[in-house]
């Protein structure tokens, strides 16, 4: 489903991602960890398309990010690390403008907003607007509207910040259910726990390297340990 | 005082920092703003010149009116500084992201509220800077004022600005303290139809009957200034600042200076009074707007304003999603909506100013005068328009533009639908206000057609001027609309689109007032020269309009996000 072929990104002076090649299948759950500034978050938005890479490539779907982006973005959502939304909307609306946007058919996405407000305990908060929400709140609100169009791939940054427990519990289960039917979800975090939890495969990225990549069991093999994931990551990406 | 210290020296190592950055912008770039700002400098010097000095050759009452200009100029000034403070201070002390950080410091409230204060002076009258240099040194040009009338200018200039912030915060502070959030919204609607009711009472029971007296344009300007006299009353700081002018150019130093102390004591005081009420109300006040109101709004498929933008169905999709997120956007928005009707209330006060003009002026020089007088101003209001409210409109996506990046739909198509949506009302309206001025002044069949094609190619090219400048600029950090268009866009915008009216103005004018007024050209020529005129206003919103939209959604599709 994503293609990375020698991915590179380069800011003035600082390599954020280095030649980086990584080959992610449908329906793979993946997991970039790596410590502040290893270049996660500028990986994640190469993929989304949001930053165009100074040399290699990205494909999505087959089809060639630099070439088509329109048609690659159409396959996929991507969620932030920090929600930013139209604060003078409400939640209803975001969720409709954002069906509207993406030409979805209309008795689904209302349908499906409703599913998705019901299942986050937000119904009654619909048609408040979105400068009045918590952070949380305004999370839940994105990844509802990243849910909608349906995506065969969802890139997710920092999923769990600002969340309450139960929502965690909810954003894990739908992601999960997701990945079940077929999507493909490539995140970031900073949260080792969930990481193991949830992942297929994990990658791990320093100074925009990626430094070790495989299941759970794979990397703690890798790094021939045998202490828990927190430990291998820590020793992994000690500076020296 | 440490506070307030440590705040302005954070803020003019910003400045070091931002100034540092244009060192790295290309040399061509920054030979281009300078060769612009100096042009539009020269090219406004040039017509406040040629319009005082015509005042000034008036016989008998040149000078008198050449002065009234200065209390009009002043007395308006003041009023739209007081009403433009009023939006930005709210803004600004309450509303802006770096408010909560700093009011999270250990910082006397007052340090942060005078930081705010000086912020919020600059960026309501960074405007008059453009405009009010080149008056005031034409003016002072014709009065043949000494030199140290141009180098006590700037003095004059900074004393100015601040009164009328600190008056419009002694309003707000109170406001944002004791008024909830979405009531106050009806207070200031409230405020300004009473305003608007009692500058119509004034027109219609002063002003409109002295119009009827007498048909010669003369008198009726004689008796037009006399009615005005509202705006030289002796307790009103605008007339404080012209006079102090006034005298210092004509010589008389001492009055000059008793004026210029009468300003400066007043704005002593209300400075007093702002430190007093800062410390009572300012941290009170903006904790209170905190406390939104979280009151539901309808369901997006229910009630009377939904079914109303059902209208835009006809639109494709994604096109319709985006307009109908932007009017409510607009309307659910209090610094947004509360300038659109300071611009509605300037439309309605120009709209009666021009009810008072006699129609039955037949001298056909007064007529071009008045008729070309009117274009102009319609130009303008509408270069305000656009400038404050159509260049900001790709920075107001701010650190949302995400999801329309990540949108099946390209930037090009943003751009159109904000071009034609907006060009679209634009148009509408500037035809509304040029139709309905040209049958005040009864303006000829031939001219009014023109002047109405020639307000439409206007309205096409300063709307593309706007949105096209705005792509090109983007502020994506930045959700204070007042800060967006102070930026370097937003000047830009403002000097090419005053560049680009009285370009317009100068290619009609010169055909009509050599044939019609000064009769050195036969009828032939002048047909030829309407031509080339029109040639070259086509040209002339080709380059202004079409060129920055090309530009904008060219700049937008390679940004990242």
């Amino acid at each position: 489903m994503i293609e990375l072929q020698k991915l590179t990104k380069i800011f003035g002076d600082n390599t954020a991602v280095g030649s980086l090649s990584l080959t992610v299948a449908a329906g793979e759950f993946f997991t970039v960890l790596g410590p502040n500034g290893a270049g996660k978050t500028t990986t994640l938005k190469l993929v989304a398309g949001l930053l165009r890479p100074t040399a290699g490539s990205v494909s999505v779907g087959g089809i060639d990010m630099a070439e088509k982006p329109g048609r690659a973005k159409a396959l996929m959502s991507y969620i932030p690390d920090i929600p930013y939304v139209y604060e003078k909307l409400t939640g209803r609306e975001f969720l409709h403008f954002t069906g509207e946007l993406y030409r979805l058919d209309r008795s689904v996405y209302r349908a499906q907003s409703e599913e998705l407000l019901e299942r986050f305990l937000m119904r009654d908060d619909g048609d408040k607007l979105l400068e009045t929400y918590s952070h949380g709140m305004r999370q839940k609100i994105v990844i509802s509207s990243a849910l909608l169009s349906d995506p065969r791939l969802i890139i997710i940054d920092e999923p769990m910040v600002g969340l309450d427990p139960r929502s965690i519990r909810i954003v894990k289960d739908l992601l999960r259910e997701r990945a079940l039917s077929g999507t493909t979800v490539l995140m970031s975090t900073h949260t080792l726990a969930l990481a193991e939890e949830i992942s297929d495969r994990l990658g791990i990225i320093h100074r925009g390297k990626l430094i070790a990549l495989g299941g759970v069991d794979d990397i703690k093999q890798a790094a021939r340990r045998s202490e828990g994931l927190e430990d291998v990551f820590l020793r992994m990406t000690a500076e020296k | 005082m440490n506070d307030a210290r440590a705040l302005f020296f954070a803020r003019i190592r910003i400045l070091k920092n931002s100034a540092a950055g244009i060192k790295n912008e290309p040399v061509l770039k920054t030979t281009f703003i300078a060769v612009l700002t100096a042009s539009f400098w020269i090219v406004s010097f040039f017509l406040f010149y040629r319009g005082l000095a015509f005042f000034h050759a008036i016989p008998a009452v040149g000078p008198v009116l050449v002065d009234e200009t200065m209390y009009i100029f002043f007395a308006v000034l003041f009023i739209m500084l007081v009403l433009s403070s009023l939006v930005v201070c709210h803004a600004t002390f309450f509303n802006a992201q770096e408010v909560e950080f700093l009011l999270s410091k250990p910082l006397d409230h007052r340090a942060v509220f005078f930081y705010r204060f000086i912020q919020s002076s600059i960026y309501s009258s960074w405007a008059f800077l453009f405009l009010g240099i080149p008056f005031l040194v034409a003016y002072a040009i014709i009065r043949n004022a000494s030199c140290w009338f141009y180098l006590a200018l700037p003095g004059w200039f900074i004393l100015f600005v601040i009164l009328p912030t600190a008056t419009a915060s002694l309003l707000v502070l109170p406001a944002a303290r004791f008024l909830d959030y979405r009531r106050a919204r009806h207070v200031f609607i409230g405020t300004a139809v009473v305003l608007a009711l009692a500058a119509f009472w004034y027109y219609r029971s002063v002003i409109a009957p002295a119009a009827q007296e007498g048909g010669d344009i003369t008198a009726f300007m004689e008796s037009f200034l006399y009615h005005l006299r509202i705006l030289k009353h002796p307790l009103y700081p605008g007339y404080w600042m012209a006079s102090s002018l006034i005298e210092a150019t004509g010589g008389r130093a001492l009055a000059s200076v008793r004026y210029f102390f009468v300003y400066a004591a007043t704005t002593a005081l209300a400075l007093q009074l702002n430190h007093i009420a800062a410390g009572r109300l300012y941290y009170r006040g903006w904790l209170a707007s905190r406390n939104r109101s979280s009151r539901p709004l309808p369901p997006p498929d229910a009630g009377a304003v939904n079914s109303l933008l059902s209208i835009f169905s006809v639109l494709p999709r994604p096109t319709a999603a985006l307009v109908i997120k932007d009017i409510k956007t607009f309307a659910r928005d209090f610094g947004q909506w509360s300038q659109f009707l300071i611009y509605l209330a300037i439309l309605g006060v120009y709209i009666l100013n021009l009810g008072s003009v006699p129609g039955s002026v037949n001298n056909p020089y007064w007529k071009m005068i008045v008729t070309f007088l009117n274009f102009s101003a319609t130009s303008l209001v509408l270069a305000g328009f656009t400038v404050r409210f159509l260049f900001p409109q790709i920075s107001l996506e701010g650190n949302k533009i995400w999801i329309l990046g990540l949108a099946p739909l390209s930037f090009r198509g943003l751009v159109l639908q904000k071009f034609f949506i907006n060009g679209i009302m634009i148009l509408l309206v500037s035809e509304l206000l040029m139709t309905a001025t040209n049958i005040m002044l009864e303006t000829s069949p031939g001219l009014f057609f023109v002047s109405c094609a020639m307000t439409a190619l206007t309205a096409v090219g300063l709307t593309g001027l706007s949105v096209g400048l705005g792509a090109l600029y983007p502020n994506f950090r930045e959700e204070n609309m007042s800060r967006i268009v102070s930026s370097f866009g937003g000047t830009l915008n403002f000097i090419t689109a005053l560049i680009y009216v009285a370009v317009i103005v100068l290619l009609l004018a010169v055909p009509y007032f050599s044939y019609h007024v000064h009769h050195t050209v036969t009828a032939g020529t002048f047909r030829t020269m309407l031509l080339a005129a029109w040639a070259g206003s086509l040209a002339a919103t080709a380059a202004a309009g079409l060129f920055p939209l090309v530009l904008g959604y060219r700049k937008l599709q390679r940004s990242e996000f």
